[in-house]
């Protein structure tokens, strides 16, 4: 089951196509990367897949539902979640609050409950607590729980990032560099926790420029050079292709 | 001496109940609203129009909370999009528009505005008792803040201030940031109408002249002094707009100043205050902390189980 | 002919306007907030030509002083207000309004709160038919040529204001091409505050001084830089003769009360449906 699909997505920048008539997609429990030189198209086209960038053509569904004129909250909603390749966070929250508030659903955040409700109040509170801790210690976080956002490294941030994403239980995650600045150690934890959230059904889509880290981690790849998809496939067959070695050396294809 | 001390109370909390709505608007939401006395003035009309016409008090106050909501609801969707300081100066000009309109029009009362407003705990002379008001609005105010305060505690502050923190973050986690925000500015705005139907009460009439844009800045001040936590924000308004209402009375009390005179010095002092306020104490005296209920604390830091008894070795019986 | 009437009438206090808009823009373009203040500075230089003019001077001179003085203000205000706060918007807005507010309490406690005049004299005018225009009339719309004239010419072809442009643009790079970003930013204002002051001044030949005028001009000032792009002078100009006539228009439909609330509905529209104003993107000055 394709779970993002993109149909003939363009995209032009003020006469620019900035990606030019893409297709792509995704499908159930797979890790598919997007790679290519620097302009490439790589970001805006994610940003077009995750629904924050509106394209001047094409179309994208998202399990189904075809994501045009949605606010970015509906989409995170229907299933994808993006991640952001500087991480973010709300820093004044501590690191569970910060779990806690990144799935409003669940934390039912109704204003006339939150001003008079009396059954329960803190009920769903509590479980999501319970939901975030279990997230915590999967992302070996659980020490920093009590701890402000903003004291976490560049690491942990990270890590956080991918815990916040996770809590919306999202069946595709949408990954904007998530190596980026990140020690070889963290990064085999991060490829670890993602072959782990593979292994439950979760699809995810990454952008990065870790050739190696692609290699490993994706079962797919789509190679971007100057807008358009140059070719797609199996990383070993892929990687090799000389048609790519070109793309990335700036030969012209 | 104690008439000079309800006046000033019940101005100072009418003017908490303004300032309480500013804080959610700003301290909370991180709306930068110039316009809050255009919601007062909301407030004081609706009050005043529908208590001239024989509707029960009651009914009038709660009225003056639902147009003053719906003008803000208008306002905050149509503004959702603007940036912090276009958003100021769009609402300081609604409120100009509101005291305009209030100026201009016949069924306002024009200039001369509306005399004769009834008020509650009137007794047989047609005498209002100012204590019983004062009274009342103790009350309201305690109940605002109260409720305030869940609210903030709530889910829905969690997420005003992830939205604070990170808007974009907080928008792609699924929060629909616009739909919190505009509640928020609702909730604020029915505050300043239920203080602008409590003023008509207090004053016993309704005149555009009470409706300028300096109510809003005494508001500001109050808020900033005070700090984000919903009693920091009572405390310092209340002290503040007290502070400056006494100023009324200093005449009275034998100290030569005309009314004009002291009418100037407030205004410098609410603009020094502006202004070494913010550059010295932004923060203010209260600031909001936020704490997690202890149900959830616990699920962070598990209460520890008691140690066992500590075992004597060489007892019988040791495992 | 009202409508042409309204249209010369609508030049005067657009031309006002326009210099009052080109100053909260300036000071947008450069320093990036909105400054409240600039309101209550056209006050302090009315009162202070005023003052001048008590005391038996011309105009002229009263202009003059009014001009150095809140020049001097504006500069001061810089260095000692806003220059500390850094680069925040919101609490420089909130702090302008302060400073808004100790102006004007400032002037009234000097000068009192009633309502002057420079002078008793007759107003003389020229007649075209049936329209009128009054020599004051005619002496605003040149001198406010003049000045945003001036103004332009110094902008774009002297070195200062090329270093104004560089700062207002990037101002990092600016630093790092060995501009005095500092002393332009305190240029600006200085400049800034001496076009409010002229304003502020013909604003009170042409009507009367109150320590509310300048207050009441400050919101359809801004709705004035705000319909010509705010940061963009030239739009400043055309959103001042844009709204000085639109009032005047309205007013031969509208009560008179409500004059300037044409002022504030065109802000408002323009806010919510072209926030980057009227001005074609390209023309940037």
């Amino acid at each position: 089951m394709t779970v993002v699909e993109a149909r003939g997505v363009s995209k032009v920048f003020g006469g620019v196509h900035a990606v030019r008539d893409c297709s792509v997609s995704i499908g159930e429990g797979e890790i598919v990367g997007l790679i290519g030189p620097n302009g490439a198209g790589k970001t805006t086209l994610f940003n077009i897949l995750c629904g924050l960038v509106a394209p001047t053509s094409g179309t994208i569904l998202v399990n189904g539902k075809d994501i045009a004129g949605l606010q970015p909250h509906d989409i995170a909603r229907l299933g994808a979640v993006k991640t952001f390749q500087i991480p973010r966070g709300f820093e004044t929250l501590s690191v569970l609050e910060n779990l806690v508030a990144s799935c409003p659903t669940a934390q039912d955040a109704s204003f006339w409950r939150g001003m008079f409700g009396v059954r329960n109040r803190h009920a769903r509170h509590v479980e999501l607590a319970r939901h975030a801790m279990d997230m915590l210690r999967f992302l070996n976080l659980s020490e920093v729980a009590a701890l402000p956002a903003g004291h976490l490294s560049g690491g942990q941030r990270k890590l956080l990032d991918l815990g916040r994403a996770l809590m919306l239980s999202p069946n595709v995650l949408m990954l904007d560099e998530p190596l980026a600045g990140v020690s070889p150690v963290l990064a085999e934890e991060i490829a670890e926790h993602l072959a782990n959230l593979r292994s439950r059904g979760i699809s995810i889509a990454l952008i990065e420029h870790r050739v190696e880290f692609v290699r490993h981690i994706c079962d797919r790849i789509y190679v971007l050079s100057a807008g358009s998809i140059l070719t797609e496939g199996r990383p070993e067959a892929v990687l090799g292709a000389q048609e790519v070695v070109d793309a990335f050396l700036g030969v012209d294809v | 001496m104690s008439d000079y001390l309800i006046a000033i109370s019940a101005v100072g909390l009418i003017f908490v109940l303004m300032g309480l709505g500013l804080n959610l608007q700003w301290g909370h939401a991180g709306l930068l609203n110039f316009g809050q006395v255009g919601f007062f003035a909301i407030g004081a009309y609706t009050y005043a129009l529908l208590a001239l016409h024989g509707i029960p008090l009651a009914v009038a106050v709660i009225a003056a909370a639902v147009t003053s909501s719906i003008a803000a609801a208008i306002i905050g969707r149509a503004t959702i999009k603007m940036k912090e300081d276009y958003l100021a100066i769009v609402t300081l000009v609604l409120a100009e528009i509101i005291q305009l309109v209030a100026t201009n029009s016949g069924w306002t009362g024009g200039p001369s505005g509306l005399p004769g407003v009834p008020a509650p705990f009137t007794n047989r002379a047609g005498r209002p008792s100012q204590t019983a008001l004062l009274l009342l609005l103790v009350v309201i105010v305690i109940a605002a803040i109260f409720f305030l305060h869940r609210l903030t505690s709530s889910s829905f502050g969690l997420t005003l201030q992830a939205i604070r923190d990170d808007e974009l973050s907080a928008e792609a986690s699924g929060s629909n940031v616009a739909a919190f925000r505009i509640k928020s500015l609702v909730a604020g705005a029915a505050l300043a109408g239920v203080a602008g139907a409590f003023y008509a009460m207090y004053v016993l009439f309704v005149v555009p002249d009470q409706f300028d844009a300096i109510v809003t800045f005494y508001a500001w001040v109050g808020i900033i002094i005070g700090g984000s936590s919903h009693y920091g924000a009572a405390i310092g308004t209340f002290i503040f707009v007290a502070l400056e209402e006494s100023t009324r009375f200093l005449s009275d009390i034998g100290l030569n100043v005309s009314d004009a005179q002291i009418a100037r010095l407030r205004l410098l002092v609410i603009g020094l205050a502006l202004i070494l306020l913010l550059r010295f104490r932004p923060q203010g005296l209260f600031a909001y902390r936020r704490r997690l209920p202890k149900e959830v604390r616990e699920v962070i830091s598990p209460v520890p189980e008691p140690s066992p008894p500590a075992r004597v070795v060489g007892e019988a019986g040791a495992p | 002919m009202p409508e042409l009437q309204a249209l010369i009438d609508g030049v005067t206090e657009g031309a006002i306007i326009a210099l009052a808009a080109m100053a909260v823009t300036l000071v947008f373009r450069i320093s990036h907030f909105a400054n409240v203040a600039f309101g209550d500075f056209m006050t302090v230089g009315a009162f202070a030509a005023y003052g001048v003019v008590s005391a038996g001077l011309s105009l002229l001179v009263g202009a003059v002083v009014g001009l150095v003085v809140t020049a001097l203000i504006g500069v001061i205000s810089y260095y000692l207000v806003f220059k500390p706060l850094g680069h925040r918007p919101v609490t420089m807005f909130i702090t302008s309004i302060g400073v808004a507010l100790v102006l004007r309490a400032i002037v009234q406690m000097i000068w009192g709160g009633d309502v002057e005049t420079y002078s008793n004299s007759a107003i003389s005018s020229f007649h075209f038919g049936s329209l009128v225009v009054t020599v004051s009339e005619a002496i605003v719309v040149g001198v406010c040529a003049v000045v945003a004239t001036l103004f332009f010419v110094w902008l774009n072809k002297t070195g200062t204001g090329r270093e104004i442009r560089a700062v207002a643009s990037n101002e990092t790079l600016a630093l790092v091409k060995g501009v005095n970003v500092i002393r332009v930013t305190a240029t600006v204002w200085a400049v800034a505050a001496a076009l409010t002051a002229i304003a502020g001044v013909l604003l009170g030949y042409t009507t009367a001084l109150s320590p509310e005028m300048g207050w009441n001009l400050l919101l359809p000032a801004f709705a004035a830089a705000i319909l010509g792009g705010l940061g963009n002078t030239t739009g400043a100009v055309v959103g001042g003769l844009v709204i000085g006539m639109a009032m005047q228009f309205a007013v031969i439909w509208v009560p008179a009360g409500y004059k300037y609330g044409v002022s504030f509905a065109i802000m408002v529209i323009v806010l919510l449906f072209r926030p980057s104003g009227i001005m074609p993107r390209r023309v940037r000055v």
